[in-house]
């Protein structure tokens, strides 16, 4: 099998606290895989370990079949191949959109600046934000600024995107139009891999969904045999929580009735 | 009372040539510290062994003791350790000891309010350690600590007065030599105060503008 990425027995600790616990898992190129777990499961750590903004303890992480553990890893290089988009946005506040855009290209990849600037712009049209190309990430709300960071990752050409939360901070008007980028993005044929709280996306989104609890792997199963038929216990109390949820609104309708 | 006009007119030669002075030693005095300060910083963020004690060290002691003092030292102390220098010499020596002192810590505090996460941002675009300084880093530190900075700068200028104790011919010590010779004292204290608001709140003014302007992108107007 041609894995794209590839973890084996990868062991992460935080001081004493082991957080991730004999990973493994194999994303092939062009698949869409979504992590889902309770908070504190080890899924964001483990989205960091591969963009190498936490280095692991044990155990083999590949990329395209070389080894990353390896102390001779250049991260910087690997970073230009895995692009990562947070919770919280992170865009550069000083810089206008297009700037943030176009650092990575013109200062790590020495790109010219003609053809960054018109592959940058085609994005930003792309996911609706062209008109933004000169404003302050300040004056953009939640949704935009989770697009533009986005692009920000997309301009570096990367092989790999990694979604960490990204709709977690976003007003829920916002969430729609980020998922839609990162639907546009499946389609499309791109590797992601995409830790999220939204179910029905997962679902809809995901050829294999991961299920993560206590930096365990307990079950990875296509999006439709997971929520309908959870293999673990685990899994079903973690769906029936977000079931709660939605059927909220008819028990209190019921009760005040 | 009388308030001898034409006195004042016959001083105003001086006071311009002292205000000439007021603005060396200030201006030098500013640009020496903020020299000594981004080493300081440097050392300080980087989490320098050894060296970050040191500059922990000297900036307690400079910012706790008094100016005055610290000049007197300078100026009386070190030539019977065989170091002569001239009044000028010391002001700048002294000012710079504190005004380092001062803006090694503003310096610091801004590069450590950029937050985390920005960082992290930058590296997952896969720029390097240098690179970030240069294009995340700076930038926002100087941002953020443009208020304080430019605080200390106006603040420097102001304790120039305290030179004219070692005969530095700035603007209090013109003030107190034609106390002295004439007893003008009203006279001369009124123009004293006068050339400090002309000459101090514009700046002010100023500086608080450029920040804004500066500020704009990261904050709005």
């Amino acid at each position: 099998m041609n894995a794209l990425i590839e973890f084996k027995g990868f062991n992460k600790f935080f001081g004493e606290h082991q957080v991730l616990k004999d990973i493994d898992l194999s994303v092939r190129a062009g698949e869409v895989v979504v992590i889902l777990g309770p908070s504190g499961c080890g899924k964001s750590t483990l989205l960091r370990c591969l963009n190498g903004l936490e280095s692991a303890h044990s155990g083999q992480l590949r990329l395209q079949g070389r080894e990353l553990l390896d102390k001779a890893t250049d991260w910087r290089e690997v970073r230009q191949q895995v692009g990562m988009v947070f919770q919280s946005y992170h865009l550069f506040g000083h810089m206008n959109v297009i700037e943030n855009l176009l650092l990575g290209p013109l200062k790590v990849q020495k790109r010219e600046r003609r053809e960054a600037q018109a592959q940058a712009e085609a994005l930003l049209a792309r996911v609706g934000l062209l008109d933004k190309r000169d404003a302050y990430p300040r004056q953009l709300s939640g949704g935009q600024q989770q697009r533009i960071a986005i692009v920000r990752s997309l301009c570096m050409n990367p092989q790999v995107m990694l979604f960490d939360e990204v709709t977690a901070a976003l007003d829920p008007e916002m969430v729609k139009e980020v998922l839609q980028v990162i639907q546009g993005l499946a389609r499309d044929g791109m590797t992601l891999l995409i830790v999220t709280h939204e179910m029905a996306f997962a679902r809809a989104v995901a050829d294999r969904i991961v299920f993560m609890e206590a930096g365990r792997i307990l079950e990875q199963s296509p999006p439709e045999s997971f929520f309908t038929n959870p293999q673990t216990a685990r899994a079903q109390q973690f769906l029936e929580k977000f079931s709660y949820v939605e059927n909220l609104p008819e028990k209190l309708i019921k009760e005040l009735s | 009372m009388s308030f001898d006009v034409a006195f004042i007119l016959s001083t105003l030669p001086a006071f311009l040539k002292a205000v000439g002075v007021t603005l060396q030693v200030g201006l030098i005095a500013i640009a020496t510290s903020l020299l000594v300060a981004v080493l300081n910083a440097a050392i300080l963020v980087y989490r320098t062994p050894y060296l970050q004690r040191l500059v922990k060290l000297y900036v307690e002691l400079a910012r706790n003791t008094p100016l005055l003092i610290q000049l007197f030292f300078v100026y009386f102390a070190l030539p019977t350790l065989g170091l002569k220098i001239s009044g000028f010499a010391a002001a700048i020596i002294t000012l710079t000891f504190l005004g380092g002192a001062y803006l090694t810590e503003v310096l610091r505090a801004g590069v450590e309010a950029v937050p985390v996460a920005q960082l992290e941002s930058g590296r997952s675009i896969g720029l390097s350690e240098g690179q970030l300084l240069r294009h995340v880093i700076l930038p926002q530190a100087g941002i953020l600590s443009l208020p304080s900075l430019f605080a200390n700068f106006i603040f420097l200028l102001k304790e120039t007065t305290v030179v004219s104790a070692v005969a530095v011919p700035e603007l209090l010590y013109t003030t107190k030599s034609y106390i002295a010779l004439y007893y003008k004292t009203y006279e001369m204290l009124a123009v004293l105060t006068l050339i400090c608001v002309l000459l101090f709140l514009p700046l002010s003014l100023l500086l608080s503008r450029l920040e804004r302007r500066l500020q704009h992108g990261q904050f709005g107007s």
